[in-house]
């Protein structure tokens, strides 16, 4: 029995050790800044406008000029306030919008993957302040919420690894080149 | 084995989906990866556990973990060569295969494709350019109201999608379009605003709202007009369609060279984890089977150590039909014939064990001396009635040869030389009667011996069988003598009287008629006769009281004490002296006084007719007790200073009718050894060193 417990205890350390090695990887400095948010209530949809700084890393850049489709991922997030315990999501969205590089026409092409839309950029900022633009976004209807409940509402945007190519997927996740993302903006929700 | 088969199974997803980006696994190639990992680090932790575990066993000489080890990593050397090799030479080739996609010209030819293609396109946009100028020139000149219609046939005459006048700010003056119901021109964005305002013409391939590639262009007003056209003219659908197909391709093969050493490391790692897998799993293979094959031999293993242990019915379960089955199978049979001999040893020990019991009890409670030599004339053993026949310990000279026992016993030579003369001569079986003087005592001996073979009956020693009939002989010639005394004493007495009463008469009767010579004669005669048989009686009432054995009337009574009275008797007899030595004051027995008596008189009588004539007569009486500290035994001397006894006579001396004077009856020393041998003592007798008889009395202090 004894065999067992140190066979147990030993692999739990590897595990921890492990963990504490690989998460260093991901520490990484902030690329994408969320500069202004906006929220109301229109006809019981909640609609978000805002911007957002987007700056890719040279590792990132290079590879979109390579043609490399990059994939900007928007999460916005409803947490209902807990006293006692932590803070419930009740409910998530994301958006999705690519960017890749036309090198037969030099142009930054932005997909938008929620209404399929495209639109064409001669320059990657353009192409860019494009993407940050968040215009008219509708996040949720209001029967999803409780009355007389308190939610705060978060929103976080990041590079999604998980739709690169999948040759550059495991070393995106070790690489801080590839960690793209923004803090969460938190904010109080009006009801 | 469950983990083994998951991971195979996530590895070729993962497989597949490197080789197939459309795969619907390709989504999923992180989590793969993830579990993979995770699998890993599960599949090496168990196996370093197992590792340590099995170290610790050698360690601890546990029985089977070195072999098991050792073969385990012979087998794992095995299996790691091959699959080594296999990597090693799979990568090679991966590496290689993957270069030969990004052959340089392949790239070249591409980029040339691009480039032609782009060269196509640029003159097409040349020439929309040209045409778009012409058009702003034409109609910037028109009023508002004729520019939608002017644009209209400018644009048909060209072919073009959408001719719209914009201000510099970028709102639409006029528009038309070849599609009737899009009534909104394409907007100007705020980039294109940004590079118009700079004073440049916008000329660009663009992808209008689905409608497939279009030349999209943008031109000032020639004559410095605030004014810009804009004219979208559609790619024709196959210059577009291959156009796009480079594109395609171009962009495809960019993101390839690009991603080369990434795919190589992507192929690298998934090969790696394919040879770990291989090799974690040959590991523990290896060691599953060289602990499966093992696990026999450890039973073996335990089934000779309880057999060494003594556990000889121990059976081992073996379910396997192979070599080592049938190893197992003879080690059952070999402990069931083990046990089946061992229980027929106790059998037959138990069976010798009570035989010898059986026997050894026989032997202690025999009456006869038993006692065994072995070939070398050694003693082996004896019974409890050898040691007490003999009155010695033989035990003591267990293994010892006959002269051992000689040597500390010389009063025993008579016995056990003869024994040694016999069992040389290699006699199997004697008799002969002994005589010896050992316990002091006289002892005859019938002693008897026979050859004592072995299991295989061969001669492995002697048994000799003795018996004390001392007390037999004694008894035999006693009884004899007795009936004779009786017989004697019977027959001759009746006679006795009537000769003495006839004499009597005659004497009485004829004495009175006759006289002179003739009266001295019968007085003479009938004297004669009534005298002799007087003395006749006399001999006989001896010889009765000899024959009979008389009430013993038994009173404790002081030895020393009946000494003195009896020598008090002779004390007034003036050429002898007697002197009495008592050693303790008090010597207590339990005895017949007056027989005893008898006997201390007969002593003095017969000592005393010995000195008869020597000069400074004297007679030693000492009384002693033997064993000072618990007196069991009295012992009363009687030594005089005589002639001694003759040799020839000192063996019979206490016998009936031995006597070396002319007169008495002969019967006196026979009568002392009769009441000392009633009274359960032993009289000997012997030369003393000066010369004179010493005579020997033995009584135990309580009289049996």
């Amino acid at each position: 029995m004894m065999c067992n417990f140190f066979q147990t205890k030993n692999i739990c350390w590897l595990v921890v050790v492990s963990s504490l090695l690989f998460s260093h990887c991901a520490w990484s400095k902030e690329d994408f800044v969320i500069q202004r948010i906006e929220t109301s209530l229109v006809e019981n949809i909640y609609i978000l406008d805002g911007s957002i700084q987007y700056q890719f890393s040279k590792t990132a850049l290079e590879a979109l000029q390579n043609g490399v489709a990059l994939t900007l991922e928007v999460v916005i997030e409803v947490l209902q306030q807990r006293d006692l315990l932590w803070d419930k999501k009740v409910y998530d969205i994301s958006y999705k919008s690519s960017i890749h590089y036309n090198a037969l026409s030099d142009l930054y092409q932005v997909i938008s993957f929620k209404d399929s839309t495209k639109h064409n950029f001669s320059t990657l900022n353009a192409a860019l302040r494009f993407m940050g633009a968040l215009k008219k976004l509708q996040m949720f209807n209001r029967n999803v919420l409780t009355p007389d409940v308190v939610y705060m509402v978060r929103m976080k945007t990041l590079l999604d690894i998980e739709a690169l190519p999948i040759p550059l997927r495991p070393l995106a996740y070790f690489s801080s080149s590839w960690q793209l993302y923004s803090e969460w903006f938190s904010w109080r929700l009006g009801r | 084995m469950i983990l083994f088969i998951i991971l195979i199974g996530t590895l070729d997803l993962m497989s597949s989906a490197i080789q197939n980006t459309d795969n619907a696994n390709s989504g999923q190639y992180s989590s793969l990866l993830f579990i993979n990992g995770i699998g890993l680090f599960i599949l090496i932790s168990l196996i370093a556990a197992n590792f340590f575990k099995m170290a610790q066993q050698c360690r601890y000489r546990v029985p089977g973990a070195k072999l098991t080890l050792r073969m385990g990593l012979v087998f794992v050397v095995v299996a790691l060569v091959p699959v080594s090799v296999v990597y090693y030479y799979s990568l090679q080739f991966l590496n290689r295969g993957i270069d030969s996609w990004f052959d340089v010209r392949i790239e070249e030819g591409l980029q040339n494709a691009l480039d032609l293609s782009r060269a196509s396109l640029d003159l097409n946009i040349a020439e929309h350019k040209r045409q778009t100028e012409e058009v702003i020139e034409s109609v910037v000149q028109l009023p508002e109201n004729m520019l939608a219609i002017n644009l209209g046939e400018w644009r048909a005459k060209y072919n073009a999608s959408e001719m719209t006048l914009f201000t510099n700010t970028g709102k639409a003056v006029a528009s038309s379009n070849v599609n009737q119901g899009q009534i909104l021109p394409t907007r100007l964005s705020e980039e294109t605003l940004f590079h118009l305002g700079l004073g440049n013409d916008y000329f660009k391939l663009e992808t209008i709202r689905e409608e497939g590639m279009h030349i999209r262009i943008i031109v000032h007003d020639p004559s410095g007009g605030s004014a810009m056209l804009q004219a979208i003219f559609p790619v024709p659908k196959r210059i577009e369609t291959l156009a796009d197909s480079v594109k395609t391709v171009f962009t495809k093969h960019r993101e390839r060279v690009f991603l080369h050493n990434a795919l190589k490391d992507t192929f690298t790692v998934t090969l790696s984890l394919v040879l770990l897998f291989s090799i974690l799993f040959a590991v523990w293979a290896a060691f599953y089977s060289a602990k499966r094959m093992v696990a026999p031999i450890l039973d073996l293993v335990e089934g000779t150590r309880a057999v060494s242990a003594g556990i000889y019915d121990k059976q081992l379960v073996s379910t396997r039909n192979d070599d080592l089955g049938g190893l197992v199978q003879a080690f059952n049979d070999m402990t069931k014939r083990l046990a089946q001999a061992r229980n027929e040893s106790q059998r037959a020990q138990q069976k010798v064990e009570s035989q010898r019991a059986y026997l050894q009890v026989v032997l202690s409670n025999l009456s006869s001396g038993v006692i065994t030599f072995d070939l070398d004339l050694r003693f082996r053993t004896s019974n409890d009635a050898a040691s007490e026949i003999l009155g010695i310990d033989l035990k003591l000279f267990r293994r010892s040869s006959i002269q051992k026992i000689v040597q500390v016993y010389p009063s025993y030579s008579n016995l056990f030389w003869p024994l040694q003369e016999h069992m040389i001569t290699s006699e199997k079986e004697w008799s002969e009667q002994l005589e010896i003087f050992g316990a002091g005592k006289r002892q005859v001996l019938i002693c008897r011996s026979t050859a004592l073979p072995d299991g295989a009956g061969i001669q492995s020693g002697y048994v000799v069988v003795f018996d004390d009939i001392t007390n037999l002989i004694q008894a035999q010639r006693n009884s004899a003598w007795g009936e004779v005394a009786r017989r004697l004493a019977h027959e001759i007495k009746n006679p006795l009287t009537p000769i003495q009463l006839s004499a009597e008469r005659l004497r009485r009767k004829l004495l009175v008629k006759i006289e002179g010579k003739d009266a001295t004669i019968l007085e003479k005669s009938t004297n004669t006769i009534i005298q002799q048989v007087e003395a006749m009686k006399e001999m006989v009432n001896a010889f009765s009281e000899y024959a009979k054995t008389p009430q013993m009337n038994i009173v404790p009574l002081d030895v020393n004490q009946l000494l003195e009275d009896v020598v008090e008797l002779y004390q007034h007899k003036k050429d002898v002296v007697i002197e009495l030595k008592a050693n303790r004051q008090e010597l207590t027995i339990k005895a017949d006084t007056v027989r005893l008596r008898q006997v201390f008189h007969n002593l003095i009588k017969n000592a005393l007719e010995a000195l008869d004539g020597v000069e400074n007569a004297k007679i030693e009486i000492v009384s002693n007790c033997t064993e000072s500290n618990s007196c069991q035994f009295v012992e009363i001397d009687f030594i005089d200073n005589g002639p001694g006894i003759a040799d020839n006579l000192i063996n019979q001396l206490f016998e009936p009718y031995m006597t070396t004077k002319t007169k008495g009856t002969g019967l006196g020393l026979a009568i002392v050894k009769k009441i000392i041998e009633e009274h359960g003592g032993v009289i000997s007798a012997s030369n003393s060193d000066g010369g004179g008889a010493f005579i020997a009395i033995r009584l135990p202090v309580n009289s049996s």
